[in-house]
C-alpha cells in the first residue's frame, strides 16, 4: 500500500525511476491535450473568423431583412356540452389592457394616469409590478384584465398618448352553470412559473392558461387546440408594420359528456342545503348521468385569477367546498353493502336464502373470551329472520353472523369484484379509491393483526371500510347489471372542428364479473325491491306511490368525521352527532336504466332523509322529456 | 529534506492566500462578462439572479478550498457512489421537462445529478488509477471504463445526450492521462469507428439525428429544427469585426435568437461586440486551460495532477462543443458556455471542480518552487 500514491506516505522510494518515468510521460500528455487546445482555439478562431469577415457583408444584410417576428395565435379552447348538446362552457371574448415595458419610461406616472381613466385596484397594481418586473424586452405584460365597453372607448380615445400601452381581444372562459358543475368540469386557470417548468413550450405558445381540475385537466390536450403563428414584419426598432405569412391556430377539440344537465340541476336542487354527493350512472353502459358534490364553489371565481382571500375562505371554509366528494370523499358505506354481503355468503355456500338467524337484538363472537355485544339498530330485536327479510329490515345480527363465517379474507376477495378497494377508472383525475381492508393493510397500515371484531365492524359497513360515492354507484351498477361491469365514463364523443367530424372514444364491452350466479343476484334484487315495496322494507314509505319499480337499500352511519384531519369545532358538535344517510337505487327493476348513490353528511336516517331525495332524482330522469324511452 | 518541513502548518484561512493568481483573475473576468453578457440578452431580473447563483457557486468553491486535499482524495469513491445513486433516483422520481428527467427537486432548489457526473467520474478514474504506482495495466482500464460507462449510460437514459458525451469524454481523458497504453488508445479508435456507423443508426433519438443533419442544410427547416442555426449564425457573422454596440444587437433583442441566455449566449456576445469581443472570451478561455495544464504537470501526486488535467482539459471540451454548435459547425447538443450561461446546475459543478483544482495546484506548488533552488 504505500506506494499507493495517495496514501499519506508517499514518493521517493526505490520506484522512483518509474516515478520520474510517469511524470515524464504524464507532462508529455498534458502538452499534447496542450496542443489540442491550442488548436481547437485556432480553429474556432478560424470559424469565427470566417463568419465574422469573410460572410459579414451576406449576414449583415440578413439580420437587416431579419425583421420577420413570430407572434403566437392563440386557440379557441374546445366546448364542453352535456349529453342533449348543452354548452357547459362558454368561452368570451374581453379586451385586455397590456404594456410593453420597453416603450415606457416612467411607470409610475403611466399608472397614474390610467388609473384616472380605468379603475385599477390595489391588487391589478401589485400584480402587474411583479410581473412587470419579470418580463423580458417586447413582451407585453397585462395591466387589467378585462375592461367593460366603456372603459375600452374612453381608452381607446386617448391611446395615443400612452406609447407601449395596447388593448388586446383575448378569450375568457366562462361556465354558465356556476357551481353546478364546477367539481366535474374543474376550471382554467393562469399558467404559473412551476407549470412552466414541466410543460411542452410548443403547445402553450402564447397560451396563458390551462385545464386544472376535473374534465377540463383530464381532457386538456383535446380541449386546448394547437396554436399557430403570425409572421409580422417589423421595422429596425421592433415595431410591426406587416402581415407576412399566418399559420391560423386550431381550435380546441369539443367534447360531448355523458352528463345530463337537467338531472344534475335536480339533485342539487333536491339535495338543497344537505351536504353530500350524489352519482347517477346509467347501468347499460357506464356513463355517469350526474355527480354532484355539495357545498360546491363557483368555478368562474378562478379563471380570472382568485384573490388570495377569496381561496383562502373557500379553502379554510369548514365544509370544504372544493373538496370533490363525489369521486375523493371516502365514506363508510353502512348498510348499503349489505345486497354485496348477502351475495357473498350465497357464493361461498354459508347461508342459503332460506337460512334463518335469530335476532335478540345483540350479537356476541362465538367462542370469544370477550363479552362484547354488537347491537342490531333494532335494540328489541327482529326475531327470526331469512336473507330477504335481513336485507329488508336491514338487520345487523344477521350481519354479523354471516361476517364473522366469511371471515375478512373472503370478504376482501369478494368486494374486490365489485370495485372497491380500486378506483373505478373513471375519467377525472385523483379519483380515490376508498379503503377494502384486509390482515395485509391492517398490518401496514396500523401495524397491528387483524382481530374478529374488525371482521364484524366491516361485515355491516363501518369500521375501516371506507368507499367513495362513485364507487357506491357501481356497486349498485353491477347488482342492477346481472354482474356485468362498464367502467364509469363521462366522456361521450370529440367533436373535431379540423375535420368537422365526431369521434367517439372506443367502448369498452361490459365485463362479467367472474362471481357471478343468477340466483344469488335475483335474491338480492329481490330483497332491495323489498327494502321499498313491502310491509316491513326500511324505505316502505318512499316506495309507496311510485308508477315504476325502484329498488333500494339504505344505509345510516355513525360517524365522527369524513375527513381524518379535520377538527370538530364546538359548535358543530350538535351537527358532527348527527348520521350520514347514505342511500342506493336503481330502477327500473326489470330493465334498469339509472343506478344512483347519495351521501346526505350528517343528514340523519338514510331511509327517512337520503331515500326520499333519490326517489324524486329518479322519478325525474324517468319522465324526464329527454329522457322518456318507449 | 522532506518539502513539508519548509512550511509550517497552516491555518485554513492562511491557505487561501496561495491560489494561483492567474486562474482566479481569469475566473473572475469572466463571470463578470458573463452578467455583462445577460443583462443586455435578458434584463435586469435574469442577471440579479444569476448574481445570486454566482455568489452560491463561489460559497461552493471556498469550501472546496478548504477542504484538506487527502479528504479529497478519501472521499472519492464515496462522492461517485452518491452520484450515482442519485443518477439513479432521478430515473425514478425526477422532475420532467421538456421530455427529459434531469432535475430532483428539493423545494427551492433543483439538482442535476448529472452536471456533477463531470466532477465525479474523473475523480473516480484518478483514484482507481492511482491506486498503484504504475501506468494502467488491462485489468485497471476495464474496470476504469466501466467506471466511467455506468453513470453514461444513467445520464444517456434521462436523456441527456450533450452531458452524457461531456461525462464521458471527462472519464476518458483521466484515463489517457493516467498512462493509457497507446496500443489501446489506437484499438480503442478503430472500434470508434466501427461504433460511430452503428450509433448513428440504433443509438440516438429521431429529434438528435434531425439536429445533425440539419446542420449540413439548416435551410431545409428554417421555422423547425434549422431556425436555431440560422439566427444563431446571422447573430454571429452580421456582428462583424467591432460589433453592433452593447444592447444593440438586433438579432438578440428583437428575440430572433432563441434561447438567447442559456445555449446560444455566445452568440449574443459575438454579435454585440464582434470578433474583438469573442477573441478576448477564447484568449481568456485559453489563459485559463494551458495555465491549467502547465501547473497540473508540476504535481508530484498522481492523483492530483490525473485530476486537474482533466479538469482543465474538459473546460476546453466543453467550451469548444458550444461555440461549435452555436457557430454551427456541431451539432446541437444543448450544453451551456462554461461560466457566461445563464443557469445554475453546469456553474455549480465546474465552480466545485474548480474549487478542487486550485486546492490540488496550491497544496502542492511549494514542492515545485523548491526544485527551483
Amino acid at each position: 500500500m504505500n506506494k499507493s500514491d495517495w496514501s499519506d506516505d508517499p514518493l521517493r522510494n526505490q520506484d522512483a525511476d518509474h516515478g520520474e518515468h510517469l511524470q515524464r510521460s504524464f507532462a508529455r500528455r498534458a502538452m499534447l491535450l496542450a496542443g489540442i487546445t491550442i488548436a481547437g482555439v485556432v480553429g474556432l478562431f478560424g470559424r469565427l473568423f470566417y463568419l465574422q469577415v469573410d460572410r459579414h457583408e451576406h449576414y449583415r444584410t440578413r439580420s437587416q431583412s431579419n425583421r420577420v417576428r413570430i407572434k403566437p395565435l392563440v386557440p379557441e379552447r374546445g366546448t364542453i356540452y352535456d349529453r342533449h348538446g348543452r354548452a357547459l362552457t362558454e368561452n368570451i371574448l374581453r379586451h385586455q389592457v397590456v404594456v410593453n415595458p420597453w416603450q415606457v419610461d416612467d411607470l409610475d406616472a403611466l399608472i397614474t394616469e390610467l388609473g384616472g381613466i380605468l379603475p385599477l385596484s390595489e391588487e391589478e397594481i401589485a400584480d402587474f409590478r411583479t410581473r412587470y418586473k419579470r418580463s423580458r424586452r417586447y413582451e407585453f405584460v397585462v395591466l387589467k384584465g378585462s375592461v367593460n365597453e366603456a372603459e375600452h372607448y374612453r381608452l381607446a380615445a386617448v391611446l395615443y398618448r400612452f406609447p407601449g400601452v395596447a388593448i388586446e381581444p383575448t378569450h375568457e372562459r366562462y361556465y354558465p352553470y356556476g357551481s353546478l358543475l364546477s367539481h366535474v368540469l374543474g376550471y382554467t386557470n393562469r399558467i404559473n412559473q412551476k407549470d412552466l417548468e414541466t410543460l411542452n413550450p410548443d403547445d402553450y405558445h402564447g397560451l396563458d392558461s390551462m385545464g386544472r381540475a376535473g374534465i377540463e385537466r383530464q381532457y386538456e390536450e383535446a380541449l386546448r387546440g394547437k396554436p399557430g403563428f403570425r409572421q409580422l414584419e417589423a421595422d429596425v426598432s421592433g415595431n410591426l408594420v406587416r402581415l407576412l405569412s399566418e399559420k391560423p391556430a386550431v381550435r380546441g377539440q369539443d367534447i360531448y359528456l355523458t352528463l345530463d344537465v337537467d338531472l344534475q340541476q335536480r339533485i342539487s336542487d333536491v339535495m338543497g342545503d344537505h351536504r353530500g354527493a350524489c352519482v347517477a350512472l346509467d347501468p347499460n353502459n357506464g356513463e355517469v348521468l350526474a355527480m354532484v358534490s355539495r357545498p360546491s364553489f363557483d368555478a368562474n371565481l378562478f379563471v380570472r385569477g382568485i384573490t388570495q382571500r377569496q381561496y383562502n375562505r373557500l379553502l379554510n371554509h369548514e365544509h370544504s367546498p372544493l373538496y370533490h366528494r363525489a369521486v375523493k370523499g371516502r365514506y363508510a358505506p353502512g348498510s348499503v353493502i349489505k345486497p354485496m354481503m348477502a351475495m357473498a355468503g350465497l357464493h361461498y355456500g354459508l347461508y342459503s336464502q332460506q337460512s334463518r338467524v335469530n335476532c335478540p337484538g345483540y350479537y356476541r363472537i362465538p367462542d370469544s373470551s370477550t363479552k362484547r355485544r354488537f347491537h342490531c339498530w333494532q335494540r328489541s330485536g327482529h326475531g327470526s329472520l331469512d336473507m330477504e327479510h335481513a336485507i329488508a329490515e336491514s338487520c345487523d345480527i344477521y350481519f354479523y353472523s354471516l361476517g364473522y363465517k366469511l371471515g375478512v379474507d373472503r370478504i376482501h376477495d369478494y368486494a374486490q369484484h365489485f370495485s372497491l378497494g380500486e378506483k373505478t377508472g373513471v375519467d377525472l383525475p385523483d379519483e380515490s379509491s376508498g379503503i377494502l381492508p384486509s390482515r395485509a393493510w391492517k398490518l401496514k397500515q396500523h401495524g397491528s393483526q387483524w382481530y374478529i371484531g374488525d371482521t364484524i365492524n366491516i361485515s355491516i359497513g363501518q369500521g375501516f371500510l371506507t368507499t367513495t360515492p362513485l364507487q357506491l354507484a357501481q356497486m349498485t351498477c353491477i347488482v342492477a347489471n346481472d354482474g356485468i361491469v362498464y367502467t364509469p365514463h363521462l366522456l361521450q364523443q370529440y367533436y373535431d372542428p379540423q375535420v368537422a367530424s365526431f369521434r367517439a372514444p372506443p367502448t369498452i364491452p361490459g365485463q362479467q364479473i367472474p362471481v357471478y350466479d343468477a340466483a344469488a343476484w335475483r335474491a338480492a334484487k329481490h330483497a332491495m325491491v323489498s327494502v321499498m315495496n313491502s310491509r316491513y322494507g326500511t324505505a316502505r314509505r318512499v316506495g309507496q306511490g311510485l308508477d315504476f319499480t325502484m329498488a333500494g337499500k339504505s344505509g345510516t352511519v355513525q360517524v365522527i368525521s369524513f375527513q381524518d384531519n379535520r377538527r370538530i369545532l364546538s359548535k358543530d358538535l350538535a351537527d358532527e352527532h348527527q348520521d350520514n344517510a347514505m342511500f342506493i337505487a336503481f330502477a327500473p327493476v326489470d330493465k334498469p336504466r339509472i343506478a344512483v348513490s347519495m351521501v346526505v353528511e350528517r343528514g340523519g336516517g338514510g331511509s327517512s332523509v337520503a331515500a326520499p331525495l333519490v326517489a324524486q332524482v329518479i322519478d325525474h330522469y324517468l319522465h324526464g322529456s329527454n329522457n322518456a324511452r318507449t | 529534506m522532506l518539502a513539508h518541513d519548509v512550511h509550517p502548518r497552516e491555518h485554513w484561512w492562511q491557505r487561501f492566500w496561495r491560489i494561483d493568481p492567474w486562474l482566479a483573475f481569469v475566473v473572475v473576468i469572466l463571470l463578470f462578462g458573463s452578467m455583462n453578457v445577460l443583462y443586455s440578452a435578458g434584463g435586469m431580473a435574469l442577471m440579479i439572479n444569476q448574481g445570486v447563483r454566482i455568489v452560491m457557486a463561489l460559497a461552493v468553491l471556498l469550501t472546496m478550498l478548504i477542504i484538506p486535499s487527502a479528504w479529497l482524495i478519501r472521499l472519492t469513491p464515496v462522492a461517485y457512489i452518491g452520484n450515482l445513486a442519485l443518477l439513479v433516483l432521478v430515473l425514478f422520481v425526477g422532475v420532467s421537462a421538456g421530455g427529459a428527467q434531469r432535475w430532483i427537486d428539493l423545494g427551492p432548489l433543483r439538482l442535476q445529478p448529472s452536471e456533477f457526473a463531470k466532477i465525479t467520474v474523473p475523480m473516480m478514474v484518478a483514484w482507481w488509477l492511482t491506486r498503484q504506482y504504475r501506468a494502467p495495466d488491462m485489468l485497471d482500464t476495464i474496470i476504469a471504463v466501466v467506471l466511467i460507462a455506468v453513470p453514461v449510460l444513467l445520464i444517456r437514459a434521462e436523456p441527456d445526450l450533450g452531458t452524457a458525451i461531456l461525462t464521458g469524454v471527462s472519464g476518458l481523458v483521466a484515463l489517457f492521462l493516467a498512462g493509457l497504453s497507446w496500443y489501446l488508445i489506437i484499438i480503442g479508435g478503430v472500434l470508434v469507428g466501427i461504433g460511430v456507423p452503428l450509433f448513428w443508426m440504433f443509438g440516438i433519438a429521431d429529434y438528435q439525428r434531425e439536429r445533425v443533419l440539419t446542420l449540413f442544410n439548416p435551410e431545409s427547416d428554417p421555422w423547425g429544427s434549422g431556425y436555431h442555426i440560422i439566427q444563431s449564425k446571422i447573430a454571429i457573422g452580421s456582428g462583424g469585426i467591432s460589433g453592433k454596440g452593447y444592447m444593440q444587437g438586433t438579432q438578440s433583442q428583437l428575440e430572433f435568437l432563441p434561447e438567447s441566455t442559456t445555449d446560444f449566449v455566445f452568440a449574443v456576445l459575438a454579435e454585440e461586440r464582434g470578433l474583438f469581443g469573442v477573441s478576448i472570451l477564447l484568449l481568456l478561455y485559453l489563459l485559463l486551460v494551458l495555465r491549467g495544464l502547465y501547473l497540473s504537470a508540476s504535481l508530484t501526486k498522481r492523483y492530483a495532477r490525473i485530476l486537474c488535467a482533466s479538469f482543465f482539459f474538459i473546460i476546453f471540451i466543453n467550451v469548444f462543443i458550444n461555440i461549435g454548435m452555436v457557430s454551427g459547425f456541431l451539432p446541437v447538443v444543448g450544453l451551456p458556455l462554461l461560466f457566461i450561461s445563464y443557469g445554475g446546475s453546469a456553474l455549480l459543478a465546474f465552480m466545485a471542480a474548480l474549487g478542487i483544482a486550485l486546492n490540488l495546484l496550491r497544496s502542492h506548488q511549494p514542492m515545485a518552487e523548491e526544485e527551483h533552488l
